[in-house]
């Protein structure tokens, strides 16, 4: 059969204008937004948004947009206004001068943000220098009821016939107006809820965050609420939250001709700032505010209708479409950057989004593979959106790290205070003694009454004191279980692996055995069967010695033998994993070195190490190759470890020992392993640094330094 | 008497030769594959024979790992039962993609001989008693000739021969799925007729 090539043309069914507004635009104070977003890129001024009579829905009830900006043309609004998805804002991302704003809208349709709101909408909008308004009304309900209709069984219906949502006619007039004013006003009646004075209030501080306050602009805009209904909101002004009573600030900026990056560090209780090369997600400017429960609890008494709410992305000054969704608990606020995600928050001293307040300022420009989403909740998950994730959380994370470090500080302080008065006490009791021998009857007695209450206090003091320690070293102790527990996790699995392999193998050769001997024909088998099960179980019996170490006390401190522990280590229990990703090693040790160390704890560093590299050599399809060597410089050992893996990106390098920063998760990679390394080697006052690959250019080395004192 | 149906055996450290044994002892065809690239590489020429999958899950990194390869095989193959044998923690989240892609049991490394040889033994079983199994033994004994013929014309138009339609039927499309279902109608309906003899 021939077939005659013909076109088919895409049509819009009436029910078009809810998936852009009602569906996509998924709250009233996002639509809101969207509106004032249109006013912004307009190059308004000022923004007037009126509720008229909303408390209880009327036929009076309305709420009105009216900006000061640039306004519409008739031919404007046939081209853009009506066009759906207009490209004009994708065209020029900037505003008209001298304003220049970076345009915020580019869907182009924004507009159907109305529908959420109320169902018919009037605007009305002039230019400079002329003197006609024009207005358009727009009735959304006219198409829900044919869109129901249609949606009606109808047997004599007429699919031809049936009118499109681009066929819908909506009418237009002109009014006179003044030659020199400019603006556009929406005005939407017949309202789909009411706004009560929560409501306003809602809108009044999701409205503030809108525009960043870091941002600086010749041309804000400024936004006012109004209600006739609400005295707060006569005619409010809308500003930006004001940032006071944090306990930590810190602001981070970039260097576009060097192409370098600020990022922090935790020192000393204090945050320094550091250069590192531009990371994938593009320059970013960051202002962040730490507070703890009392600056908290001020800033609450401060500002009773703000909240403390994490962390938001600001692209140009205004808020980017996905924090822009307003939510109306905090509690179903979206953790888009994963703040609050991270595991084990209580127990790391984890900062959460209820701690901060933060502005990431990104640009069209500097960043523009940051993308919305189309449904506007999140961010296009790429690796620029991925890195700024990172990037927000290791500026925590150094947060976090001068919490802790001031906190031990604090402590270091109460505690020789503590001391301190103790000693004190010490030389009261002493003088009082003095005294008392020195003094009449009649004061004697009453200086023994007292050097009594003295001594009384002096060893409350002390007991507090002893007990305040002991607390903190037991609490050390389940901390430093806790890291074993995890490492000894993924250890037990893969033991499970070997022991079941090793297990079956055994299994099913003496089965073979006991079902078939004596067959002379299976001679050679038995033989190397009866082999087989003999060296299967020396392998067995050294996974079983290797795991009851675990079982050992973890804080002795005893001579570790390096040699025999290292080849152990090499030789044995990863022999295994070595053959199976074909890896090469060379191990250097050139005599007996004997170090006061915690045998499990080395091990569990050279474990850490040797798993790194595994999941680092994947990449490699060449020869794979793990070198360890130990040397002895100034009284310490120090061993070189090195692969020649995928290496550490320069971005890497600073972040690589910070908890749960892993780069290997396909590989089952916690981001656990360099932590725990560098907690064990500070705990028996060693260190652990990156230094310049010995396989240069591809693979890592890591510098070990252990002290031989004990 | 051995069965005539192929085992083949992807996994990367088979060092157990009393299982090659006795696997041996009871079919007439085992192959191994010590690498899951290579497996996947060379797989579909067997599709034309009997044959039942023993699957290990994890090899070597620069490998697919079994869960892959259980995924390629369905994609093309959705009747050859796939044993996946492994000392992989039937807990953990992977197995639910064994589920997904029907996997037909499974044995931990561990098993003894006897459990391996049974579920073998059971997964021949299915592959002589299924509709698809069935179907294929049946298309097999057409001659070369009679193969290559145009055997069915569907709804549509298109012309079927019966090897067109036995790769429809294996991989599962809408005119295998069709066909197979016409042909149990049609053997429901000649049994309860009486005409129990269906060679007849």
């Amino acid at each position: 059969m021939a077939v005659k090539n013909k076109n088919l043309k895409f049509r819009i069914d009436v029910s078009a204008y809810r998936l852009l507004g009602r569906e996509l635009i998924t709250d009233r104070i996002t639509a809101l937004f969207e509106l004032v977003k249109n006013a912004y890129d307009a190059n308004a001024n000022k923004v007037d948004v009126i509720f008229h009579s909303v408390n209880t829905n009327t036929g009076e009830s309305k709420i009105s947009i009216t900006d000061d900006g640039l306004g519409m043309t008739l031919d404007d609004l046939r081209n853009k206004w009506m066009v759906i998805g207009t490209s004009d804002k994708r065209r020029s991302r900037v505003s008209p001068p001298p304003y220049n704003r970076k345009v915020v809208g580019k869907k182009g349709v924004g507009r159907f943000a109305v529908d959420k709101l109320g169902s018919k909408l009037l605007l009305k909008t002039t230019q400079k220098g002329s003197d006609k308004l024009i207005c358009l009304e727009t009735d959304w309900s006219y198409y829900a009821e044919l869109e129901e209709k249609q949606l009606k069984i109808d047997f004599e219906r007429n699919p031809d016939q049936e009118q499109f949502f681009t066929d819908i006619e909506n009418r237009y007039w002109v009014e006179a107006s003044d030659v020199e004013t400019q603006g556009t006003s929406l005005e939407i009646s017949l309202i789909s809820e009411c706004w009560t004075e929560t409501d306003l209030k809602r809108a009044s501080t999701e409205l503030a965050k809108l525009i960043s306050p870091n941002h600086a602009s010749k041309f804000p805009l400024k936004i006012f609420l109004q209600s006739n209904e609400f005295e707060v909101y006569r005619k409010k002004e809308i500003v930006s939250l004001g940032i006071q009573y944090s306990t930590i600030e810190a602001s981070l900026n970039f260097n576009f001709k060097t192409g370098k990056q600020e990022i922090l560090r935790a020192e000393n209780g204090e945050l320094t700032k550091v250069l590192v090369d531009k990371r994938a997600c593009g320059y970013i400017k960051l202002h962040i505010y730490y507070f703890n429960a009392s600056a908290k609890a001020k800033f609450k008494k401060a500002f009773p209708s703000e909240s403390i709410d994490g962390i938001k992305v600001y692209r140009d000054g205004l808020i980017a479409t996905p924090f822009a969704e307003h939510a109306v608990s905090q509690n179903e606020q979206k953790d888009l950057l994963g703040i609050d995600k991270r595991r084990w928050s209580y127990f790391f001293d984890r900062v959460g989004t209820r701690d901060l307040l933060g502005w990431v300022e990104i640009s069209d420009e500097l960043n523009p593979e940051i993308v919305d989403a189309t449904n506007r909740q999140n961010f296009v998950d790429n690796e620029a959106w991925r890195e700024l994730r990172v990037f927000v959380i290791e500026q925590l994370r150094q947060i976090e790290g001068c919490i802790i470090q001031r906190r031990d500080t604090q402590k270091e302080q109460v505690d020789s205070e503590l001391k301190g008065a103790g000693d004190d006490l010490s030389t009261i009791r002493k003088e009082l003694n003095r005294l008392g021998k020195l003094a009449p009857e009649k004061m004697r007695k009453t200086l023994g009454v007292l050097e009594k209450k003295v001594a009384k206090t002096q060893a409350s003091v002390n007991k507090g004191l002893k007990d305040k320690i002991n607390l903190e070293t037991e609490k050390k102790q389940q901390e430093s279980l806790m890291f074993s527990l995890i490492s000894l996790q993924t250890f037990s699995s893969t033991l499970a692996h070997i022991t079941r392999t090793i297990i079956g193998r055994i299994k099913r050769t003496s089965e073979f055995f006991r079902d078939r001997f004596p067959d002379t024909q299976y001679n050679d088998v038995f033989k190397r069967g009866a082999h087989k099960i003999f060296f299967e179980m020396e392998r067995l019996s050294g996974a079983v010695d290797f795991m009851l170490k675990y079982a050992k006390s973890d804080s002795s401190i005893e001579p570790v033998d390096v040699k025999i522990t290292l080849e152990n280590l090499f030789n044995n229990i990863h022999d295994y994993s070595f053959k199976q990703e074909n890896i090469q090693t060379e191990l250097i040790v050139k005599k007996e070195l004997i170090l006061n160390y915690n045998q499990t704890a080395f091990e569990d560093i050279i474990e850490n190490l040797i798993d790194n590299s595994v999941k680092a050599l994947v990449c490699n399809r060449e020869t794979r190759r793990i070198k360890c060597e130990c040397n002895i410089e100034n009284d310490k050992l120090i061993i070189l470890f090195s692969d020649n893996g995928c290496g550490i990106k320069e971005a890497d390098k600073f972040r690589i020992f910070d908890v749960f920063y892993t780069t290997t998760a396909d590989e089952g990679g916690a981001g656990m392993g360099l932590f725990i390394i560098k907690t064990r080697m500070e705990a028996f006052q060693g260190s652990i640094e990156l230094v310049e690959s010995i396989f240069k250019p591809s693979g890592a080395t890591f510098k070990l330094s252990f002290s031989f004192k004990k | 008497m051995k069965s005539q149906s192929t085992i083949i055996i992807i996994d990367d450290q088979v060092q157990d030769e009393e299982l090659l044994i006795v696997i041996k002892e009871n079919y007439a065809d085992v192959i191994v594959y010590n690498s899951s690239t290579e497996a996947i590489k060379n797989l579909s020429r067997h599709y034309g024979h009997r044959i039942i999958i023993l699957l290990d899950l994890s090899f070597p990194t620069n490998q697919i790992n079994g869960h892959q390869v259980l995924e390629r095989i369905r994609e093309s193959n959705t009747l050859i039962p796939v044993i996946i044998f492994s000392a992989v923690n039937e807990n953990e989240s992977g197995f639910s993609d064994l589920i997904n892609n029907s996997a037909f049991g499974f044995l931990k490394r561990d098993a003894s001989l006897k459990q391996i040889l049974d579920m073998l033994q059971k997964a021949e079983f299915f592959l002589k008693t299924s509709i698809g199994g069935a179907l294929e033994e049946w298309i097999k004994t057409h001659s070369e000739e009679e193969l290559d013929r145009p055997y069915l014309v569907s709804v549509d138009g298109n012309n079927f021969t019966l090897k067109e339609l036995l790769s429809e039927v294996r991989l599962q499309t809408e005119v295998g799925q069709s066909f197979s279902k016409s042909l149990s109608k049609l053997t429901i309906d000649l049994l309860a007729r009486g005409r129990e003899n269906l060679n007849d």
